[in-house]
């Protein structure tokens, strides 16, 4: 009955039960009718059974006093006769609905009786007793006619009425049967009726109060009872659409949610953003500084070495021209005594040796301005073939001396471990240099900064360089015993304008510029071990010929033409 | 015989440096030395004809006024048969290549090596006599 609402259902129970009720009560009502109608049947009968019987006495007492009368001729006979006839006569019409035909015949026969009687009284009052005699006999049949079939109507009647009350009996019982098995019937079917309606209407009820216990405890999912036209159905809709708001809201919540967190994402992105577009402003500005520092650098180197070139020029023509003097003079120091010629060749042996001194410390800055130069040129380079040891070597001294004149404090152990089967890479010696010398400037800074952070004097810092044979390539390791790189910048290492150095310390562009000399420009590769806290490993490694075509051998075609 | 060289250069101690090193030359009259401070001094030279045969030694490029490349090419403009030196302390490639490109038929790097610059000079000498 889902699809009928629960009004309709009521009516419907209650008129049920109202039909039960009516059709029970007119099932009763019928039998109590029937009952009471064979009661009065019962009550007719057994008045025609007294008037059956009243008139068989009445007979009884006509016959004798007709009889009587007739033989007597006394007026009081006669009398009670008539008096017995008429009682007979009320008692024949009260029984005559049992037997008409019957009790038309008695009275006509009690009629010819009492004729015959009179006429045989009359003949008696004549002498005549022959024919007074032959009219009684006459009349005795008829009186024996009448009693039998008086005698038949008594019995008929009776066990009419025996019967009727029989009948009435059983209908009784029948009506107390019927009354009790109808009333539990009904009554079944009231039942019945009712808990299906009930239960009709509880059972969707029960599931609408379980979806809302679970609504209202948060569980969105739960299941919901089937919608309808009913009232509960109604219930469910509202319920649903409760339910399907709540849904709704709890998804635009987390929209919002979702929406805030997005712009949270956007606004944080676009700070680190900001951030990284300022720290890779201030690595531009202080990169501009470090080219404008290397141009102005390059100039100085250049300027200084005209007077450098001088200096050394001199001390070697002069260092020349002491031996000149010595033989031309010769003759003339032999004339000298001893004493004057010891000291004049002290004093040339010292000038030698001065003049000696300034080449040698001029050969030592113009190493020094060589170097600036090469580093601060960059790129352009020729390709030769060049003794990768040698080219380390000069590179590690020259990062050494380097940090050592920036800061005098500055002490590591160099551990060199150079192989000796390696043959010459063809290389552009000044930008391997610039690489070499920026993994040992990295190497040196980073052993440095363990020591300042252990500062007990337990510390040694050492920076091991290894080179090695690998067949088709050389390979370089620089492996120092500092702070380490962290994971999470493993992979940043070759960007450029990132640097882990304060601003001023390091431009970011050291190893992205060391990576581009070695992959693209020597077609070799460059990578990184390390473990923080203890140490870093740069791994180098140079074919020992270039083969790959690219940028380097564009350039090389240009410089030819 | 004697060859005439004209070293440019706006260090007057140029000329004393040379001059020293090339003394023993110079005595066996192999070579003569002239000097000019500047481009335009050069150039004034060049067309008062030094004799005898003659080679240039353009020793500094970056010089005030005209500058060494510059001067190479006016001298290879006047004068194509004229062989000149270049001698610098810029050893880069793009000068090398300009230097080339303009005609020169020497590029030394200073600091000078003087035993090879004079190893240089007998090379261009040597198809002139």
């Amino acid at each position: 009955m889902p699809s009928v609402s629960i009004r309709a259902r009521l009516i419907f129970l209650a008129a049920l039960l109202l039909a039960i009720l009516a059709v029970s009560s007119m099932l009763l009502i019928r039998e109590l009718a029937r009952v009471s109608q064979s009661l009065a049947d019962e009550t007719t009968l057994v008045s025609v059974v007294k008037n059956a019987n009243s008139a068989s006495k009445h007979f009884g007492d006509l016959k004798y006093w007709v009889m009587d009368a007739a033989v007597t001729q006394l007026a009081s006979s006669q009398e009670a006769a008539k008096t017995a006839k008429a009682g007979l006569d009320t008692n024949l019409t009260a029984i005559s609905a049992v037997d008409p035909t019957l009790v038309a015949a008695i009275a006509r026969e009690v009629g010819e009786m009492t004729d015959l009687a009179r006429e045989a009284g009359v003949a008696y009052s004549s002498d005549d007793s022959a024919s007074g005699n032959a009219l009684l006999e006459q009349a005795k049949s008829h009186v024996l006619a009448i009693d039998g079939e008086i005698d038949w109507i008594v019995d008929r009647v009776e066990q009419e009425a025996v019967a009727r009350r029989d009948a009435s009996m059983r209908g009784s019982e029948l009506a107390v049967k019927l009354a009790i098995v109808g009333g539990v019937g009904a009554l079944a079917l009231a039942l019945g009726f009712t808990a299906f309606t009930v239960r009709s209407i509880t059972v969707p009820l029960k599931q609408v109060e379980r979806s809302i216990a679970s609504i209202t405890n948060g569980d969105l999912d739960a299941p919901m009872p089937p919608t309808g036209v009913h009232e509960i159905g109604a219930m469910t809709k509202t319920l649903g659409m409760l339910r399907d708001s709540l849904i709704e809201r709890g998804r635009l919540e987390r929209e919002r949610e979702l929406a805030q967190a997005e712009v949270r994402a956007a606004r944080d992105a676009a700070e680190t953003a900001l951030h990284e577009l300022r720290a890779a402003q201030a690595n531009l500005i202080q990169a501009e500084k470090m080219a404008s520092l290397g141009q102005l650098t390059a100039g100085i180197a250049h300027e200084i070495k005209n007077p450098l070139n001088f200096i050394n020029n001199f001390a070697n023509l002069s260092i020349g021209l002491l031996d000149e003097l010595k033989a031309v003079a010769a003759p003339a120091f032999n004339s000298l005594d001893q004493h004057q010629r010891s000291q004049l060749d002290e004093v040339a042996e010292l000038l030698t040796g001065n003049l000696e001194r300034i080449a040698e410390h001029g050969k030592r800055a113009d190493n020094i301005v060589k170097s600036m130069l090469a580093h601060s040129r960059g790129g352009g380079g020729d390709r030769q073939r060049a003794d990768l040891n040698a080219l380390v070597e000069e590179s590690l001294n020259l990062a050494y001396h380097g940090a050592r004149a920036q800061d005098p404090n500055f002490n590591i152990t160099l551990d060199r471990q150079y192989g000796a089967d390696i043959r010459p890479v063809e290389l552009v010696p000044q930008d391997i240099t610039r690489v070499f010398l920026n993994l040992f400037g990295n190497g040196f800074y980073a052993a440095n900064e363990r020591q300042r952070s252990v500062n007990d004097g337990t510390f040694r810092p050492v920076l091991t360089v290894t080179t090695r044979d690998l067949g088709q390539a050389a390979e370089v390791r620089v492996r120092d015993n500092g702070v380490g790189i962290p994971d999470d910048i493993r992979d940043k290492l070759f960007q450029p304008f990132f640097t882990t150095k304060p601003t001023g310390v390091g431009t970011g562009l050291g190893l992205s510029i060391s990576y581009e000399i070695v992959t693209k420009q020597h077609g070799g590769t460059i990578n990184v071990a390390s473990e923080v806290g203890r140490y870093t490993e740069f791994v180098v490694t140079l074919p020992y010929r270039f083969s790959a075509g690219g940028a380097f051998e564009t350039r090389a075609a240009g410089r030819e033409s | 015989m004697t060859v005439s060289i004209l070293i440019v250069d706006d260090e007057p101690d140029v000329a004393i440096l040379f001059r020293q090193q090339f003394r023993s030359e110079a005595r066996e009259g192999a070579y003569v030395l002239h000097f000019a401070l500047s481009a335009v001094e050069a150039l004034e030279r060049l067309a008062g004809e030094i004799e005898p045969r003659l080679i240039v030694i353009l020793s500094d490029i970056n010089m005030p006024g005209m500058d060494g490349l510059s001067l190479l090419r006016e001298i290879k403009t006047r004068r194509p048969d004229l062989p000149v030196m270049m001698l610098t302390a810029y050893g880069d490639e793009e000068r090398r290549r300009r230097a080339a490109e303009y005609g020169a038929s020497e590029f030394v790097t200073k600091p000078v090596d003087f035993e090879f610059l004079k190893e240089r000079l007998r090379r261009l000498i040597a198809p002139l006599t």
